[in-house]
């Protein structure tokens, strides 16, 4: 039997904001299943808010370059064409690939608004940009009145018990993980994960992520060096 | 001729067509600097006024070490204004004639001294920080952003309440005016390496600078708490970005390049400090968020946040 305490990594946490029509992820429909008590840290929540604080600063200066950007009176047959060539551009920019991926996805799936945009007045051009950032609002809010600080009610427990880094705290479970891992802010994060297990649950935990990199990667390492801790994706607890 | 000579040559200009007048010491700072950027590129006075990005505008510390000078000399004397404030007047009538060598500066000196008023010496620098600041993002939030909420806190004292809770009307448009005015200047952000932790901060304030807004337009009972510690954050906020603008090239003249060390110890420090009083500001606007219900996204929202966190995750 899987342990009924999860413990939810910052990709379940902003995956599950919105409802997905895709087949490749799983994290809303994983927090709308019932039967787990679900955990997060302090850590994991300034994470997601960081996250989401990325979406909007990215894209208002995107906008800004978009509007500073296309000629006065853009021919709409080629407007396509121009927002790529200088979304390509502005993109050379970014250093972040996250930031890119985010920016190219938005550009992709809006295109539509983005014409209108340049075609547009002033008026829509800042409706458009109220839109996403009220977007962002609304995902901030639900991350909220989900995950409240140390509030045992709340759909995810957001514990705010855990040290700031573990070099005093789980010096070799730490070094064990560096080892393995070499991402530090992941392996605060499991290392969160880990304390509030043995400090609070004191029961098995599932820290659930849908990061393959550092995480799913390194499973039976983590698992090892971290006894009552198991990782899952969000997609192995559906049934049917 | 020397540096000080050069600069104090020219603080005495400032009384010379009008030895009546008093100023403040930043209003002598912001003339000088105007005088240096009216200056063509190759004029050798130029490099005698060097400044950098402060607190409260360009600041020079040879401007300031010459003002100190003319009061110990007795050429200027300090007075105290009911509202104690310093201001700087002329001690003596018999100014010393214009130096051929400062010709072209001392009448630019006066010209702008000409067309300042005194008495409204704010306008003077906002205009200032809106032509000559070397990023965007300052005149956004120092002259838009941060004197418009301090106006705002002034104006909303403790006690004020308005019907909007009992009527539940949200609508305040100088709340709206600020709260779009921060997300125009986070969307000019100085984009230079030195500025990835401050940006990272500024971004998470204005998260939580948007649930405070909300707050306030609802005027709950601690919307005038929630006011002054949005604003006081801000405030904070500027004072270290600031101490990093000035370690930028275009934040300060060649003149003060042996400093550089120790201002990034400064802004470091800054930076830590600003950490724990955004972590401590956010943490107190997350308590005061009474639960509400879920916000109505329409299509078009779910849409754009599918995209963004579609690409995310990829």
């Amino acid at each position: 039997m899987p342990p009924l305490h999860h413990f939810l990594d910052t990709n379940i946490l902003v995956g599950s904001r919105i409802e997905w029509d895709g087949q490749h992820h799983h994290t809303h429909r994983y927090m709308q299943q019932d039967g787990f008590l679900r955990h997060t840290s302090e850590r994991v929540y300034k994470e997601c808010t960081g996250v989401f604080g990325l979406f909007r600063r990215t894209i208002t200066k995107y906008l800004n370059y978009l509007v500073k950007s296309l000629p006065a009176s853009p021919d709409p047959f080629t407007l396509d064409r121009t927002i790529q060539k200088l979304t390509e551009r502005y993109t050379l920019s970014l250093k972040n690939e996250k930031e890119k991926n985010v920016l190219g996805s938005f550009v992709q799936q809006n295109m539509d608004d983005l014409r209108n945009c340049a075609l547009g007045t002033e008026q829509d051009r800042d409706t458009f940009r109220q839109e996403i950032i009220d977007a962002i609002k609304g995902a901030l809010d639900s991350l909220d009145r989900d995950c409240r600080p140390d509030d045992p009610s709340a759909p995810v427990v957001c514990y705010t018990c855990c040290p700031e880094d573990y070099d005093s705290h789980l010096p070799d479970q730490k070094s064990a993980l560096i080892t393995a891992i070499g991402y530090e802010p992941d392996i605060l994060v499991i290392l969160d994960a880990y304390f509030i297990q043995i400090n609070r649950i004191r029961e098995d935990v599932s820290l659930v992520t849908a990061d393959k990199t550092h995480i799913l990667n390194n499973r039976k390492k983590i698992e090892e060096t971290l006894p009552g801790i198991t990782i899952r994706e969000p997609g192995s607890f559906f049934t049917g | 001729m020397l540096q000080s000579e050069v600069v104090s040559h020219l603080i005495q200009q400032i009384y010379h067509s009008r030895p009546d007048l008093k100023l403040s010491k930043r209003a002598v700072h912001k003339i000088l600097f105007k005088v240096r950027t009216a200056l063509p590129e190759d004029d050798p006075v130029r490099k005698n006024i060097p400044f950098y990005w402060y607190n409260y505008g360009p600041y020079s510390e040879v401007v300031e070490a010459s003002i100190d000078t003319l009061k110990v000399k007795g050429i200027l004397r300090e007075e105290e204004t009911h509202r104690g404030n310093s201001l700087l007047m002329l001690t003596t009538t018999n100014l010393t004639d214009t130096l051929n060598e400062l010709e072209e500066a001392s009448a630019i000196v006066e010209r702008i001294v000409r067309n300042i008023d005194p008495y409204h010496i704010e306008s003077f620098v906002n205009q200032i920080y809106r032509e000559d600041a070397p990023y965007e993002f300052m005149p956004l939030y120092k002259v838009d952003f941060l004197n418009l909420f301090e106006e705002y806190l002034k104006l909303h004292p403790v006690g004020q309440t308005t019907l909007n809770r009992y009527i539940e009307d949200d609508t305040n448009p100088q709340i709206d005016r600020l709260e779009n005015l921060i997300y125009d200047c986070e969307a000019e952000l100085v984009e230079e390496p030195l500025f990835e932790e401050f940006n990272d901060e500024f971004t998470s304030y204005v998260s939580g600078a948007g649930k405070a807004f909300d707050i306030i337009r609802k005027n709950e009972d601690n919307a005038y708490t929630i006011t002054e510690s949005t604003c006081k954050t801000a405030v904070e906020i500027w004072y270290t970005f600031v101490k990093g603008v000035r370690i930028l090239d275009e934040g300060h003249d060649e003149y003060y390049d042996n400093k550089l060390e120790q201002w990034e110890v400064e802004y470091r420090s800054a930076i830590s400090n600003m950490i724990s009083e955004v972590n401590a500001f956010n943490r107190n606007i997350r308590e005061s968020v009474r639960p509400t219900n879920r916000r109505n996204a329409n299509d078009r929202s779910k849409r754009i946040l599918s995209s963004l966190i579609e690409g995310y995750l990829s």
